[in-house]
């Protein structure tokens, strides 16, 4: 009976001793799993039934259950030996533990009848079933894991590039630059990059009309310098692929705010 | 062992379709699989880097806001309080357990906590489990013990609200909790195994700092436990004593009036609804919320009445018998209190919060359901034709599942990862951002955003902000805000800015932002456009 017991907490440490010592490996992630869901609530299924029958399924099914119930418990225990005055949650814990270990210890249950647990259809029915399982879920995964295409990308910022430093309000006479920056995304892109900027009478002059072949992942930038700007609310608009930015400047003799 | 061998291989293979449908539309993707797991991976990824799990010592103390604001915005670094901050501090302030899971598991298995927060290992214990009761209870049953199998895929793929709930880790795990009880209760009504009472029945006590809703479930079921102690009690059936029947509720309320929440919920309830249960939104739904497409909530009523036909027939057949004066078996009574304690806690959804909610009682009902459901199948399983019908129901759930999981899924499309990173490199991390919520919370956990802020759910902002052709509606807004980025999705998905399933906001709604004289049109890809704001400054004197 005792081996019973104390194999799966060795197990369970033994599983933690791994993942501490190849941490980083395709393995990490089962060994880790194992060490905190299964192995502590087979342990506790161990001092509780003493051998007595509990189908395999139900078993393992029980085992990660109460496993995972102690996971948050265990990871606290560890966080007090930081945070000892987190006082409700020490509660909580000796209350969990405490009862679990009563449990273990008091209510030796009555000899139970051997549970046969769940059961399968035949060998050909299970494995139809499973093979249809299989073929959705790896359709399913496929289907998820297709690589998106990025697409082409147009972008206007201040001189310097940065965008909280664009202007809001502007005086006559201003003459400021900007920048614009093209990306390919994943193909390569032809085509013409327009700018022009709309006066506030509604009049529009052509800033730039330049074709801006790209290779696919690469990305281009380049300054917009304006001419002086009138009061009133002018607009650049600068287009490419499709794509369209746009920014208002709002031109005042006095300034407000 | 041939036998065992059999069932590994159906278990497994109700697993992997689970995990594959549970994580569609979620894997290589920032955004979280929902994003109120966001807030968990924050503090789990402060309590990795510094060693700590997350506690919060006041929270036994002090709970409301204005006590611990500023002790919250200095641990965790947030100079602004956010909507973000303030969800943030909700978790931080009363749910230890979870973001100590969550760290946890990161340390462990040496993933990211965001990636952590991705692993369905809660739907796949709930999948094991509801397998290990159907067997427990179908092995008892006259018919063919092999129907169980159908709990298993019914589980497994049979409903898209425990599907989508379950890859949220905060919630699934405590689902288990519930799982576990219902198995526990049915070894000690079929096996008289005392030892499991207490094995389901003690983490219980824990759900006050891990999940509140689950709590709140609890309660009611335990509630349903003590009245069928009224209604049973010259049978005998001490399934649960009467003592623990009340005692557990009592101190599940205790401790969520310990920790803050219940005086917190009160509250909420008290300001939304005008009064503690009903008030003028209540029964319904906010206007706003319920804009759900026809077709999805068609599939959606459709697939939920197919699952939980056999649960309910026992519920019928239960009542009937006690009508008759008839005894009930053991196992009928714990059915028959899981359903009254899901009608009762369903009847709280609808009277607090409205009948979109009670997607939450689906969740709870769905392993019973699934169980039932194989349960009702056993004594006519060597029929052909129901065993035909049966998997042609688990296939149809399935499809349902897929369409309904897919479409309720926030969609990274392909712009969007280079949107932001554009707006990592170009835009000062310290403007405020505002967007919707998984846009903004992939620039907060990912681009290192400070002040991002995400809508509050109000019928005004939405109408005037978001559904309205006007765009000289959007000017009270755009003065508190410095960027904007809108997703094109929202014109034809909604999912996002108005939850699950909601109404898109239309190409005119969208087109408006582009049309306002008071925003820059800084970033286009088709995919994202970002905004800064640019008010004509004859605005800003009204406004302010």
């Amino acid at each position: 009976m005792r081996v019973r017991v104390l194999l799966p907490l060795a197990v369970s440490l033994s599983l933690a001793a791994l993942v501490a010592a190849a941490p980083q490996t395709r393995l990490q992630l089962p060994l880790a799993l194992a060490a905190l869901l299964w192995a502590p609530g087979d342990a506790l299924l161990s001092l509780a039934y003493r051998g007595r029958a509990l189908a395999p399924q139900e078993r393992f099914a029980l085992s990660c259950a109460l496993g995972l119930a102690l996971a948050p418990v265990l990871g606290l225990v560890v966080s007090l030996a930081w945070s000892l005055t987190a006082l409700h949650v020490a509660l909580a814990i000796a209350v969990e533990v405490g009862a679990l270990t009563a449990a273990a210890f008091a209510w030796t249950p009555p000899a139970t009848r051997d549970a046969p647990g769940l059961r399968a259809p035949s060998t050909p029915a299970t494995f139809a079933i499973a093979g249809v399982a299989l073929v959705v879920s790896g359709a399913l995964f496929a289907w998820d894991a297709r690589p998106p295409e990025a697409p082409a990308a147009l972008a206007i910022a201040d001189e310097s590039g940065n965008v909280s430093g664009l202007p809001t309000v502007l005086a006559p006479g201003d003459a400021p630059t900007f920048q614009v920056d093209l990306s390919a995304g994943g193909a390569a892109r032809s085509g013409p990059v327009d700018a022009q900027l709309v006066a506030p009478n509604g009049t529009s002059t052509p800033l730039m009309h330049e074709e801006a072949p790209l290779a696919a992942g690469r990305s281009l930038a380049f300054p917009l310098p304006l001419p002086p700007l009138s009061e009133g609310d002018h607009e650049i608009v600068v287009t490419w692929q499709g794509r369209e930015v746009h920014l208002w400047l709002h031109v005042r003799g006095s300034v407000h705010a | 062992m041939r036998e065992n061998l059999r069932v590994a291989v159906l278990v497994a293979s109700a697993c992997l379709l689970f995990v594959a449908l549970a994580g569609l539309g979620t894997r290589g993707e920032p955004y979280a699989p929902n994003e109120w797991a966001f807030s968990h991976v924050i503090l789990a990824e402060r309590a990795v880097e510094s060693g700590h799990l997350p506690i919060n010592e006041r929270v036994a103390t002090q709970n409301s806001l204005s006590q611990t604001n500023s002790a919250f915005q200095k641990s965790l670094g947030f100079p602004r309080l956010t909507f973000y901050a303030t969800t943030v501090w909700h978790f931080w302030n009363g749910l230890p357990l979870q973001p100590s899971l969550l760290a946890t598991l990161s340390v462990l298995t040496g993933l990211s906590p965001e990636a952590a927060s991705r692993l369905p290992v809660a739907g796949v214990v709930v999948v094991l489990l509801v397998g290990a009761t159907a067997g427990l209870l179908l092995a008892r049953r006259r018919g063919d013990a092999r129907a169980g199998g159908i709990a298993l895929f019914a589980i497994a793929c049979g409903s898209a609200p425990f599907l989508l709930d379950m890859r949220v880790l905060m919630p699934s795990t405590t689902v288990v909790l519930l799982a576990l009880l219902l198995h526990g209760l049915l070894r000690r009504a079929l096996l008289k195994d005392r030892a499991a009472l207490a094995f389901s029945l003690t983490p219980l006590l824990l759900l006050p700092f891990w999940y509140y809703t689950v709590a709140y479930f609890v309660m009611l079921l335990f509630l349903a436990f003590a009245l069928g102690h009224l209604l049973l009690r010259r049978e005998r059936h001490s399934l649960i004593p009467l003592w623990v029947c009340l005692l557990l509720p009592l101190l599940l309320a205790v401790s969520l009036l310990v920790n803050g929440a219940l005086t917190s919920h009160l509250e909420l309830a008290r300001q939304t609804l005008g009064s503690l249960w009903m008030g003028p939104d209540a029964g319904s739904d906010y206007r706003s919320h319920l804009n759900r497409e026809p077709w999805r909530s068609a599939l959606l009523y459709a697939q939920v009445i197919l699952l939980f036909v056999p649960l309910g027939w026992m519920g019928v057949q239960a009542a009937a018998s006690r009508m008759r004066s008839q005894r009930l078996g053991p196992h009928r009574v714990v059915f028959a209190a899981w359903a009254l304690g899901g009608l009762l806690f369903s009847l709280l959804l609808e009277g607090a919060v409205g009948i979109s909610f009670l997607n939450r009682s689906v969740i709870y009902l769905a392993p019973a359901a699934a169980i039932v459901a194989a349960w009702t199948l056993a004594p006519f399983w060597e029929k052909r034709s129901v065993r035909v019908g049966a998997l042609a129901a688990v296939a149809l759930l399935g499809l349902g599942s897929a369409g309904l999981v897919a479409g309720a899924t926030p969609s990274y499309a392909p712009g969007e990862a280079p949107a932001y990173g554009w707006m990592a490199a170009h835009v000062d991390h310290g403007d405020l951002v505002y967007s919707s919520l998984e846009a903004s919370s992939v620039l907060l956990r990912e681009d290192d955003f400070v002040n991002v802020v995400a809508f509050p759910p109000s019928e005004t902002l939405l109408e005037r902000f978001w559904y309205s052709h006007d765009v000289a509606s959007l000017a009270p807004y755009l003065p508190s805000f410095d960027e904007f980025v809108l997703r094109h999705a929202v014109a034809t998905q909604g999912f996002e800015e108005f939850g699950p399933a909601r109404l898109p906001i239309g190409q005119e709604a969208y087109a408006k932002f582009g049309a306002s004289r008071d925003l820059h049109l800084v970033y286009d890809d088709g995919d994202v456009q970002v905004f800064r704001v640019a008010m004509q400054p004859e605005r800003l004197p009204f406004i302010t």
